[in-house]
């Protein structure tokens, strides 16, 4: 869940539950002040009716302009004791000036008159609209509540977006990293923290880089240095041959020390290639045609590993050139085929398309899927030992193709690994 | 959930308290006591009509009317707030020394019918229905 989303959702309930309150405290606190502004009026109105009569001054009309009615009678002490003094209540009135009942708040209020009589005073007042106000009131609370609810939600969302900016530029930073190849991190913010944030991934990148490039030296020169001794020993095992004093099981002997050695100058010649190509040593780009590189590749091949009889089907669905260093595109295609050859069992076959920005390579496996992720790595060698693999085949084709900015893949599908070139 | 309900409860108490604002029928003796050594004082003989307790949101206040039309209000420690006896004079000794001392000299005919007070002013109403508004100093401020 994006942080937005997780910080939107525990932002709703805390919301819903202070704006729900305050919706019911607001619709409460409305209505009841309705029904006062109502009592209020009544309880002048009484006040004044009491007071003029008590005084003995003229009553007013019995119904007035403001549809106020009023009526007075004369109770027993007995019923005095009973009923409540001051007593409200909602009752259907008949109002003369309307000609029908209507919905009104009537007032009791009895009281005592100076010869010891009680009197009870009924004053009423309609309230047509009462329910049409409340309900007016409840539908606005409810579209406040929901109104509120959003705009809040809506101006947090938008001010947690603009504010979190920075944290989605780094991770995109970071998913886009490629070792080797550092770009600047271009994340300009005031926030304290995601300043931070921006040094400690400029600061681990810097170093990563850092230990990276002292291993590629390191390997470089190691190769660099091994050169000169192995060719020497090479030399000087050669020298030895030519001594005629020797016997025939030595000269056997030293004809194996003779091809460990050799395996061995080979091995280092392709470390010291595969630190030129990171190292980017080849610079020079011409149009290369990967099709005639395809052929020529294959004529040789074909004839190395002869003896293996293997079908090779060739699917050139169209021409591929494009611009590249030529020592790296044949070692490319030549890697991948002889990769293909080292694998296959006897009489086995493999299949290769080719098309504009697309080279496939497959070959029958007898075997589970390869792991994807350490297969370019150096010296892996899935599970058995091939003789003539030397575990660096793929990693050149990896190189090569991060040089040439190609990108290279594999995949398993109906018992066969294909390895696909595209561009 | 029970917090909620819990709130929402105790909101609605509040409020439905708060708001109940309206007026309770008392007896003599449930007037503060202040308030009724003020009607022993100024109204020994006048009978009782209706006393009521206003409860307000904030505020607690009790009116007495006798059976004459007279009014008196007092707040909730029993300090009158408003005498009202409509067309009669009000009882001696209940408007101010400082204020009827104005009175006499501005209007020596006249008399109070009705006197309000609160904290910040007195209204004083005369029997030839001109009304004088006092500070709290029992300084003149306005003559209507």
């Amino acid at each position: 869940m994006k942080l937005t989303t997780h910080a939107i959702r525990h932002l709703i309930a805390p919301l819903l539950l202070i704006f729900g309150v305050w919706s019911v405290a607001f619709y409460f606190i409305l209505t009841d002040e309705l029904i006062d502004e109502i009592d209020d009026q009544l309880e002048v109105y009484s006040e004044h009716i009491i007071r003029q009569w008590l005084s003995g001054e003229e009553l007013p009309d019995s119904a007035d302009a403001s549809n106020n009615t009023y009526y007075m009678r004369q109770i027993t002490p007995e019923e005095m004791t009973m009923e409540r003094k001051v007593e409200y209540e909602y009752k259907n009135v008949y109002v003369p000036s309307r000609l029908e009942e209507e919905p009104a708040r009537v007032m009791h209020t009895i009281f005592e008159h100076h010869d010891g009589t009680c009197w009870k005073l009924t004053v009423k007042t309609p309230v047509y609209e009462r329910n049409e106000v409340i309900s007016t009131i409840l539908v606005s609370t409810l579209i406040l509540l929901v109104v509120m609810l959003l705009v809040v939600i809506g101006v947090f969302a938008w001010v947690f977006v603009r504010h979190t900016r920075p944290l989605y530029k780094v991770l995109r930073y970071l998913d886009s990293y490629v070792i080797g190849r550092p770009e600047p991190l271009d994340n300009v913010t005031d926030v304290t923290e995601f300043e931070q944030l921006n040094q400690s991934v400029t600061e681990c990148i810097r170093r990563i880089e850092e230990v990276y490039e002292r291993e590629r030296r390191f390997i470089g020169d190691a190769s660099h240095e091994l050169q000169t001794p192995l060719a020497v020993c090479q030399n000087r095992i050669e020298l030895m041959m030519d001594d005629a004093s020797l016997t025939e099981q030595q000269l056997m002997e030293l004809a194996k020390m003779q091809q460990t050695i050799g395996e061995l100058i080979r091995l280092n010649k392709t470390l010291l290639f595969l630190s030129k190509i990171e190292n980017n040593q080849y610079i020079e780009h011409t149009e290369v045609d990967i099709n005639a590189k395809l052929h020529r590749q294959l004529e040789m091949l074909s004839e190395v590993y002869a003896s293996k009889d293997i079908t090779i089907s060739l699917y050139e669905k169209g021409q591929w050139t494009l611009l590249a260093n030529d020592e790296l595109m044949a070692s490319l295609v030549s890697n991948l085929l002889r990769n293909a050859y080292i694998h296959s069992q006897p009489h086995a076959s493999i299949d290769i398309y080719i098309k504009e920005g697309a080279l496939s390579i497959a070959n029958t496996s007898e075997g589970a899927p390869l792991d994807g992720e350490r297969l370019f790595d150096r010296f892996y060698r899935g599970h058995q030992d091939k003789r003539g693999s030397n575990g660096l085949g793929l990693s050149i084709v990896k190189a090569i193709c991060e040089a040439s900015k190609l990108k290279v893949s594999y995949a398993f599908e109906q018992g066969k690994h294909i390895f696909m070139v595209t561009c | 959930m029970k917090k909620i309900i819990l709130a929402i409860a105790c909101v609605f108490t509040l409020v439905t308290n708060a708001c109940a604002d309206n007026y309770q029928p008392i007896s003599q003796t449930q007037l503060p006591e202040k308030a009724q050594t003020f009607l022993a004082t100024y109204f020994p003989e006048a009978k009782i009509s209706l006393a009521r307790k206003e409860i307000d949101v904030m505020e607690l206040s009790y009116d007495v009317i006798f059976t004459d039309g007279c009014k008196v209000e007092f707040d909730r420690k029993g300090n009158w707030t408003e005498v009202d006896c409509l067309t009669h004079p009000l009882p001696f000794g209940i408007v101010p020394e400082a204020i009827s001392k104005v009175i006499r000299a501005q209007y020596p005919d006249a008399q109070v019918t009705k006197i309000e007070r609160d904290h910040r002013e007195t209204d004083v109403k005369l029997t030839n229905r001109v009304e004088l508004t006092f500070n709290k100093h029992m300084q003149l401020v306005d003559i209507d």
